[in-house]
């Protein structure tokens, strides 16, 4: 598959873009400046940057908890994802939503979700508006491997694919939800193994790949735009830090973690792109201080924003 | 202190009393047992004496008042002498009666709420604040002593007030007081009336004693299927009856009898006779068949109608017939008759002869089955033999409850008592 | 106004068509709902006219049901779910309390749900202690939800109407023993607004909110109690999200008296809520006897026709309650 240099750099971008973004939100978090609770997703960057490029500008996503990557990957604009980390009223939930809830309805991003399996239904009934409004777009629906276990998983599944609704269910396989590995939670090897069961074809790749994620992802998103119905995409990948905030790290060793930082999709993807002459180090060092910039102008436009007014509180319970 | 003269309860089940006529008016002077007033219980009047000496310093209740048993109604007092209100005299005997408590027995709770505190509901305590009504002087009269805002609105009226309100249908909770500290009086009932007054037509009078009594009866007596046979008597006989038997009765009772107290007696034989069928009385759970011929006799008075029983009729002679309905009537009239004597009829015998009505349709005296109504007694032409003579006629009007009696059973017993009237002699 | 007279169900259906006649983006979606008509029949005849396509049947699958009603709404279309019994909302929770519910508030205003979750509720059919119950306390303490509780055919057609055309997630709980008893029902087009009380009956002496099937219950008991002079006003709230508290505060004021009715279990239900919004109002001032409460014992509804009969308050249990305050 041929693709062009701009969108090679622009998922490069994107990788660093998420892994800048989550490593100031660690840092601000253990400042106390973001509060709460938050998931950070790194070590996952081409899982959520490869999948989306697959998406036309219009078409949807359901995310995560661990959502900040296919956020950017939907273009979201980080200074309004910033603010909204930090409870700003420039923020893109007016400060009410944070990390957990950060929604974009106009580019298609049909919001986090604070519950884990908590989007399977939502992106289905969203594949149902593009079938019966024949609108041409499709859905992507992300979650973990640890939401696979939930009874939603299994419902959504199967009304998905009776009625051949286009959406692709993403499965972000880090081998971990929360302390539980996939070997111990789970009774098939591969999440998508879990397809069988809703006769929908289920396809596992290296998800530190954002080549292969993209193309993988590609093929499921063609099938469910032609109305041929769902898929799953699964991608194997690691999640460095801890569950969230909280995590000591108990359930795994260093030396499992050392290894997979070992495979940083970031840097593999920064390798490929210099070995196959898309771009130089030196360019691939101004990207990444250009990257950098972005998310210190996100903190500065972050730190510029109010909190929202009291005034604000009771509104937009109802419409 | 003043006497207060309250309505008495005169019977077990009586509940409230009518106010008939006041003999005194306050400023009259009054001797201890004096007739002071009559007052009016379901259908008996009883006249009800002062129970003290003194001058009439209150009526608070007016004739044609209706007034709940143990309420008052007056007070009498030296003259000069104020009135207190009735909540304030109940409150001065509970404050005394929880003083005396006090003084014999271990502390006690009080009538109160806990801690002292007063126990009203929340309409209540807003209407004490707003009218600056200490809540500690209003008595009680919801669930558990609780003040509820009917007690406090009462408290800020008189007594008198109180009860016009209550009559006139006024909300007192809608009346500004004028009297001292803000109490309702009398007056600011009566302006009350009179705006709501200009808003209706003719005043309202509650249906009372006697009235109401009446408009109950009446109203479940309707209800029965009634029929109505209709019958003309030759009186001849009747006629030379009467004569025949006046002087000697008139000797000895001092009245005459009346063609009424005849019928009584020509009824009370052909009750008897017909005892299986008319002397019987339908109750809810079946036909009573009476076994004494208890015949009423409806007596008109200017407020209602009262049906006094001769007992036993069939046992009685024509003199005894008619020295009783005599003595009845004059009860009657005079609001006498005791509850016994209004009670246990079979029968009913009704005479609007006096007024010159010829027939009618009179209502069954429930739980009774027949009621026998007698028009006027008048001489008409009639053809006999083929001659037309003239004949002393009167018409008589049975009518009959159609669950109980049968058309032709009712016809048989009227043409029974036609039989009777026209042949004297079978009575002997 | 031309009248009909309809069962409580047709007008269900009717207001289903006539929104689907309305606007295209209307569409139903449930167990059972197509060829089959609904558990209850409501929604006969409806597959004929407007196809599988707007009539969906789904699988069982309440949770689905419930979510994905809720991502067609954000995303533009305006669903109507069925849920066959209110006892399975169960099922459905997460995607009505954590998503539904949620959404418009956590993403800062951006988004709409404009979805309806119909659900018959209630006990009477002798159904036991899982396809009877009241939980319509639960949903209104839910923030985000509105919640409807219609008693006769004109409130239920005029409200689904509204209901169908709110851009909130509004949870519609049918009064199921009333699905068959007929009303007037105005032929022409007409909407109920959300939060606004119909007082059934006038009174003086003494005010009844009830709510559902107690409403009947309550105009009977009114009627009793009437003959011996006691002037009952009773109060349906219709939605009890949004509530009309104006109305019920303007008659506790008239009457000084409340009791409030309904067949929910009465520990943690509708009425306490009621109350409290009556002792914190002006009302208070006015309150001549203490708020009683006449509502479900605090049991699962039981199987026994006559002991599911005495588990919820019946005519008598309403008439009694009066009397003891008036």
């Amino acid at each position: 598959m041929k693709l062009s240099k701009e969108t090679l750099i622009s998922w490069y971008k994107k990788m660093l873009h998420t892994r800048f973004f989550e490593a100031q939100v660690d840092a601000f978090f253990a400042k106390g400046m973001i509060h709460g609770t938050t998931h950070l997703s790194i070590g996952q960057e081409a899982f959520a940057i490869g999948s989306t490029a697959a998406l036309y500008a219009d078409d949807l996503i359901t995310s995560t908890h661990r959502g900040h990557g296919e956020c950017i990957g939907k273009d979201a604009d980080l200074n309004r994802m910033m603010a909204e980390l930090m409870g700003k009223s420039n923020g893109y939930c007016k400060g009410k939503g944070g990390s957990m809830h950060i929604a974009d309805l106009e580019k298609g991003n049909l919001g986090a979700n604070g519950v884990v399996g908590g989007g399977f239904a939502i992106a289905v009934g969203a594949a149902l508006t593009q079938q019966m409004k024949k609108t041409g777009k499709v859905v992507l629906c992300f979650f973990g491997d640890g939401a696979s276990n939930e009874g939603s998983f299994h419902e959504a599944l199967n009304l998905a694919s009776i009625w051949k609704l286009p959406v692709v269910f993403m499965c972000t396989n880090n081998h971990y939800g929360m302390s539980m590995s996939v070997a111990r939670s789970t009774a098939v090897a591969n999440i998508a193994d879990r397809a069988a069961s809703y006769e929908m074809p289920g396809i596992t790749v290296d998800g530190n790949d954002p080549i292969k994620v993209y193309e993988a992802t590609l093929a499921a998103v063609e099938r469910a735009r032609s109305g041929e119905g769902p898929s799953i995409v699964e991608g194997i990948t690691y999640r460095w830090l801890g569950h969230s905030k909280s995590d000591a790290n108990r359930y795994r060793t260093k030396e499992e973690i050392e290894a997979w930082k070992d495979r940083c999709p970031i840097k593999a993807f920064e390798k490929y792109l210099i070995k196959n002459n898309v771009i130089s180090q030196q360019e691939s060092d101004e990207i990444t201080a250009g990257a950098k910039d972005d998310i210190a102008r996100a903190v500065e436009f972050a730190q510029q924003g109010s909190y929202p007014g009291i005034e604000t509180l009771e509104e937009d319970v109802y419409a | 202190m003043a006497t207060e003269l309250l309505m008495p309860k005169l019977g077990m089940t009586m509940e409230e009393g009518t106010i008939v006529t006041w003999f005194k008016k306050v400023g009259d002077s009054v001797a201890e047992g004096e007739i002071l007033l009559e007052i009016l219980t379901d259908k008996v009047n009883m006249e009800v004496e002062a129970p003290a000496a003194g001058q009439v310093l209150a009526i608070i209740a007016a004739e044609g008042d209706i007034v709940e048993v143990n309420k008052p109604i007056a007070y009498i007092g030296q003259p000069g002498e104020k009135v207190e209100s009735h909540a304030a005299q109940i409150l001065k005997t509970e404050e005394q009666h929880t003083a005396q408590v006090a003084a014999t027995a271990a502390p006690v709770q009080s009538a109160e709420g806990i801690g002292g505190k007063v126990k009203a509901s929340p309409a209540a305590k807003r209407i004490a604040r707003e009218e600056e009504i200490d809540l500690h002087a209003v008595s009680p009269s919801g669930p558990g002593g609780r003040i509820i805002a009917v007690d406090v609105t009462n408290y800020k009226a008189s007594p008198l007030a109180q009860k016009i309100a209550q009559d006139k249908g006024v909300d007192l909770a809608e009346v500004a007081g004028t009297g001292i500290g803000g109490k309702i009086v009398k007056a600011d009932v009566e302006s009350a009336v009179a705006k709501l007054g200009s808003k209706t037509k003719g005043a309202r009078k509650p249906l009372a004693g006697m009235r109401k009594v009446i408009a109950d009866h009446m109203a479940d007596a309707w209800a029965a299927p009634h029929v109505t046979h209709n019958m003309e008597v030759d009186m001849s006989g009747m006629v030379e009856l009467r004569k025949k038997l006046i002087p000697g009765i008139e000797k000895r009772t001092g009245v005459k009898p009346s063609y009424n107290d005849l019928i009584i007696k020509v009824v009370a034989k052909a009750l008897r006779e017909y005892q299986q069928v008319i002397n019987a009385r339908l109750h809810s759970d079946g036909l009573e068949i009476c076994d004494e011929v208890n015949v009423g006799m409806a007596v008109a008075l200017p407020n209602g109608l009262v049906v006094p029983v001769i007992k036993n009729a069939d046992t009685l002679s024509i003199e005894e017939i008619t020295k009783r309905a005599k003595e009845l009537a004059m009860q009657a009239k005079e609001g006498k008759l005791l509850p016994d004597e209004m009670s246990g009829g079979t029968f009913t015998v009704t005479n609007l002869g006096m007024y010159g009505i010829d027939t009618f349709t009179p209502i069954v005296n429930a739980p009774e089955v027949c009621i026998l109504g007698v028009g006027q007694l008048q001489d008409k032409v009639v053809a006999k033999d083929g001659e037309m003579i003239i004949q002393p006629r009167m018409s008589l009007s049975l009518s009959f409850d159609h669950r109980a009696v049968d058309g032709a059973q009712a016809a048989e017993f009227l043409r029974r008592i036609k039989e009777l009237l026209e042949d004297y002699l079978q009575l002997i | 106004m031309t009248m009909a007279l309809i069962t409580y169900k047709e007008a269900v259906r009717q207001a289903m068509q006539e929104e689907m006649r309305r606007d295209e983006n209307v569409f139903l979606l449930g167990e059972d709902v197509g060829v089959y008509g609904g558990a209850f029949g409501v929604s006969l005849g409806m597959l004929e006219e407007f196809g599988e396509e707007r009539v969906r049947d789904t699988p069982i699958s309440e949770g689905v049901i419930a979510g994905a009603a809720a991502g067609a709404a954000v995303t533009g279309l305006r669903p109507i779910a069925e849920i066959m019994f209110s006892d399975f909302i169960t099922i459905a929770m997460d995607s009505l309390v954590n998503q539904a519910a949620k959404m418009r508030y956590m993403f800062g205003g951006k988004a709409k749900v404009p979805m309806v979750l119909r659900m018959p509720g209630g006990s009477g059919t002798g159904a036991a202690a899982q396809h009877s119950q009241s939980l319509e306390a639960w949903l209104v303490h839910v923030p985000g939800l509105k919640v409807v509780m219609p008693s006769t055919p004109y409130d239920v057609k005029g409200l689904l109407k509204t209901a169908i055309r709110d851009d909130n997630p509004v949870v519609f709980i049918e009064t199921k023993t009333v699905y068959n008893k007929k009303g007037e029902v105005p032929e022409e087009d007409y909407v109920i607004p959300f939060g606004a009380a119909d007082v059934k009956r006038i009174g003086r002496d003494v005010t009844v909110l009830a709510t559902g099937v107690m409403v009947h219950r309550s105009l009977e008991a009114a009627e009793i109690l009437a003959k011996e002079g006691i002037d009952v006003e009773v109060i349906d709230p219709r939605t009890l999200v949004p509530f009309d508290k104006e109305t019920l505060v303007k008659s506790v004021i008239k009457t000084g008296k409340l009791i409030i009715v309904h067949e929910a279990c009465k520990r943690g239900g509708f009425g306490g809520e009621v109350a409290a919004e009556v002792m914190e109002s002006e009302a208070f001032d006015y309150l001549d006897a203490p708020i009683k409460r006449v509502a479900g014992k605090n049991i699962p509804i039981p199987y026994c026709m006559e002991l599911e009969k005495s588990a919820v308050p019946q005519v008598d249990d309403i008439v009694n309650a009066v009397r003891e305050i008036v």
